[in-house]
């Protein structure tokens, strides 16, 4: 099934050009990785999906942007923007829990939509906390702050807040950039589980985890797709030369 | 030279003037102790100034600057708090959010005479108060209004936008997320900077000497239209222009070392609480 | 089980696969020789494109191996084990298609008695036993297995070294039975160089497990 799609996708911050004319379809089940030199557009990209380039003033966006084959940006069959995030959640670079109990932070999403019953809350941490592999290591202290976990669990702890809302897509921005090689090997370990469920897409200066994780990789380059194909077929034989450039460490 | 002595000589400089800072600071209190804790005395506190203010106590000027403190801050901290969360929040960066931070900025910087005869104008005269608690809080307010909108801002401005983007990104309305994250992580530093704006207001003399503060008036407030004395304005009578100086010198540094251990007390409160928030924000 | 656990599992059982494959290849292109049976001769010979195939499949798993997990140590041996232990499976896959393919041209069922006398029958039971040591030897990671395949193979060279007097001293006798016995003695010679393959992956197998590079040393 087609989950996110973009047609004709134009971004401007003020005069700036972000995004040239991107279409691209991406499949539910999938763990797509956007690669590409800082500054590529691949971010913005990522944040199309649950509007969070809206936050930034004087932004200007062109063209078409589907999930589940709606218009999330108010054109036709519109989606509301809550609704939206909750359908399509996002796990940022640095971990940034709430200053709240570990319980606090996965029960914020259904709280802040409006959900009360205090026994489905209870059972949506349990199952979030499980499936972000967090369960067994919090599951004596879910009243402790947050605060009080390691980055790595950190990380997985906002993981577990993303999937309490039960979404479809999972956005991730860098989610191991700042964490030490054993916490972000669990995290891709996670990653690769979660896509049984879950459509993910992930951003990464990290060309080997790109490869490590996802099943289709998109290379940006100055706000344009390059090329957007199988990760293997990007990684051994890339039909574009920039590609070949940027994934053999040439430039980026 | 060396670079291990060049090290130790910046050092020493450094440590020599950190000390002359603190002993300073000490050199003060102890000047004021020395002279005013004979004066102390629980009746020294709690009963009214007698025989030209040569005898007795400062009851009526401790209770009058409580009730100037707290009036002020009723009227600050709201309007105050809310304009911050405008500004830092709300507000788009343009040029009537950068018009309004200018002048709030400009506002701090006026001197605290001006606001005083601006009180004395408008709350006074104008609005008809008269010289009342009333017309003393509210000058004081503006005083300490833009020392509140800016602690609330800089309080905002260091939550980190991953917090908030965290916030949205769940589902959260801007509304929600301020009050529920921002605000509780803002609270410590908003509450430190608030108890340190109490500690300015509280010393103030010139906001209250043309709206509020009384010569002599040896009895209670009953309403927010009645005079009060107040003790920065108390000290300064004593002190210069009292009916005996000379008599009423123990006195004048007993008033001193009383205002000095408010603003010294509240400072340790506001540590005390900052710490307090901080601990009770990780663990909620 | 990680990621790259997995891969490496797969990529595991699809090598096991190119072992029974070929070994099955080699099994079959006996019988054909023996009981010249064409039409086993004709399947191995029509099998040897899924060797093919097979052999281009493992390729593209390493390749991408390499590409998307970088592998290290243990693993690193193992993926660089597989890539050669493959081309090596794949050439013993072509060695039984050419023995198959001698059959094919054969116009007569090859003389029992030369067979015999060259010992053929004994070289294929012992290259197979030595194919099928090598692929226990990997397939449990024993090492100990895999060195006792270098003995076997003296076996193998035994047989092939006194294969030419014996068969010189039959077509001697008989020159009209020149080219079939001239068949028999490339297939010895065919097998002598499975013997040689399957050293080489028995080297391959010492190598991933223990980091020992036993080529070119005398064992």
């Amino acid at each position: 099934m087609r989950m996110i799609e973009t047609k004709n996708v134009q971004l401007y911050y003020g005069d700036f050009h972000a995004l040239k004319d991107i279409s691209m379809q991406i499949e539910s089940n999938t763990v797509t990785a956007l690669i590409g030199p800082s500054g590529c557009g691949k971010s913005t990209y990522l944040r199309l999906f649950n509007r969070m380039n809206d936050l930034i003033d004087n932004v200007r966006i062109e063209g078409d942007v589907l999930v589940e084959g709606r218009d999330i940006y108010g054109k036709g069959l519109g989606m509301r923007i809550d609704e939206l995030r909750k359908k399509v959640g996002m796990v940022f670079q640095k971990p940034n829990p709430f200053p709240k109990s570990i319980f606090e932070n996965v029960a914020y999403g259904l709280r802040v939509n409006g959900i009360k019953n205090k026994d489905y809350i209870e059972e949506r941490v349990e199952t979030s906390l499980k499936q972000s592999a967090l369960w067994n290591e919090v599951k004596d202290k879910l009243n402790k702050s947050a605060f009080e976990l390691s980055g790595g669990q950190q990380q997985r702890l906002c993981i577990a807040r993303a999937l309490a809302n039960e979404p479809s897509v999972l956005l991730m921005d860098e989610p191991a950039s700042a964490l030490d090689p054993i916490s972000t090997a669990k995290i891709e370990e996670l990653i690769y589980e979660l896509k049984e469920k879950y459509t993910i897409i992930i951003v990464t200066h990290n060309m080997q985890q790109a490869g490590r994780v996802s099943d289709k990789t998109a290379f940006f380059y100055l706000g344009e797709l390059i090329e957007y194909d199988t990760t293997p077929h990007i990684f051994t034989n890339p039909t574009d030369s920039r590609t070949q450039a940027y994934v053999t460490g040439r430039f980026g | 030279m060396e670079k291990q002595t060049k090290q130790q000589i910046a050092f020493w400089i450094f440590r020599i003037f950190a000390w002359c800072v603190v002993a300073l600071l000490l050199g003060i209190l102890y000047f004021i102790f020395s002279r005013g804790w004979r004066t102390i005395s629980w009746e020294f506190l709690t009963s009214i100034p007698e025989d030209g203010m040569t005898k007795g106590g400062i009851y009526p000027a401790i209770i009058g600057t409580l009730c100037l403190v707290g009036g002020s801050m009723i009227f600050a901290f709201p309007i105050g708090l809310l304009a911050g969360i405008y500004i830092n929040e709300y507000a788009k960066d343009n040029w009537f959010k950068r018009f309004i931070k200018l002048m709030t900025n400009n506002l701090a910087g006026i001197p605290s005479i001006v606001f005083g005869l601006f009180g004395m104008a408008l709350f006074v005269k104008k609005l008809n108060f008269g010289d009342s608690i009333l017309a003393g809080s509210l000058t004081l307010g503006l005083l300490a209004l833009p020392v509140v909108i800016r602690v609330t801002e800089e309080a905002l401005l260091a939550v980190e936008n991953s917090f908030r983007q965290g916030s949205l990104a769940l589902g959260a309305t801007k509304l929600q997320t301020i009050r529920k994250v921002v605000l509780p992580i803002a609270t410590p530093n908003i509450i430190t900077g608030l108890i340190l704006a109490i500690g300015r207001v509280s010393g103030e003399t010139a906001p209250i000497l043309f709206t509020v503060a009384a010569y002599f008036l040896p009895q209670l407030p009953t309403s927010v239209f009645d005079q009060v004395m107040a003790l920065p304005y108390h000290l300064y009578v004593i002190s210069t222009s009292g009916t005996n100086i000379t008599a009423s010198r123990d006195m004048a540094y007993g008033t001193a070392l009383v205002l000095v251990m408010i603003v010294l007390l509240l400072n340790l409160l506001a540590n005390a609480l900052r710490r307090y928030f901080s601990n009770r924000v990780k663990m909620n | 089980m990680s990621h790259l656990d997995t891969e490496l599992k797969r990529l595991k059982s699809e090598c096991i696969e190119m072992f029974d494959l070929v070994a099955s290849q080699l099994r079959k292109a006996q019988l054909a020789m023996v009981d010249f049976d064409k039409e086993l001769a004709h399947e191995v010979n029509f099998n040897e494109k899924r060797v093919n195939a097979l052999e281009l499949k493992i390729d593209k798993d390493c390749e991408n191996i390499f590409a998307l997990f970088n592998p290290v140590a243990i693993d690193l041996r193992f993926v660089l084990a597989v890539l050669k232990i493959n081309s090596n499976l794949e050439r013993v896959g072509d060695i039984a298609d050419g023995i198959a393919r001698y059959v094919i041209e054969a116009q007569a069922p090859f003389s029992a008695e030369l067979m015999e006398i060259t010992r053929l029958n004994e070289m294929f039971d012992q290259a197979i036993s030595m194919m099928n040591d090598t692929q226990l030897a990997f397939q449990n990671e024993n090492a100990k297995l895999a060195r006792g395949v270098f003995q076997k193979d003296e076996l193998l060279d035994q047989i092939n070294g006194a294969a030419n007097a014996a068969i010189e001293v039959v077509i001697r006798r008989n020159v009209d039975g020149i080219t079939p016995a001239l068949h028999i003695v490339s297939a010895i010679r065919k097998l002598e160089r499975t013997g040689d393959q399957t050293k080489n992956v028995a080297e391959e197998i010492i190598f991933y497990l223990e980091a020992k590079v036993l080529k070119h040393l005398e064992k």
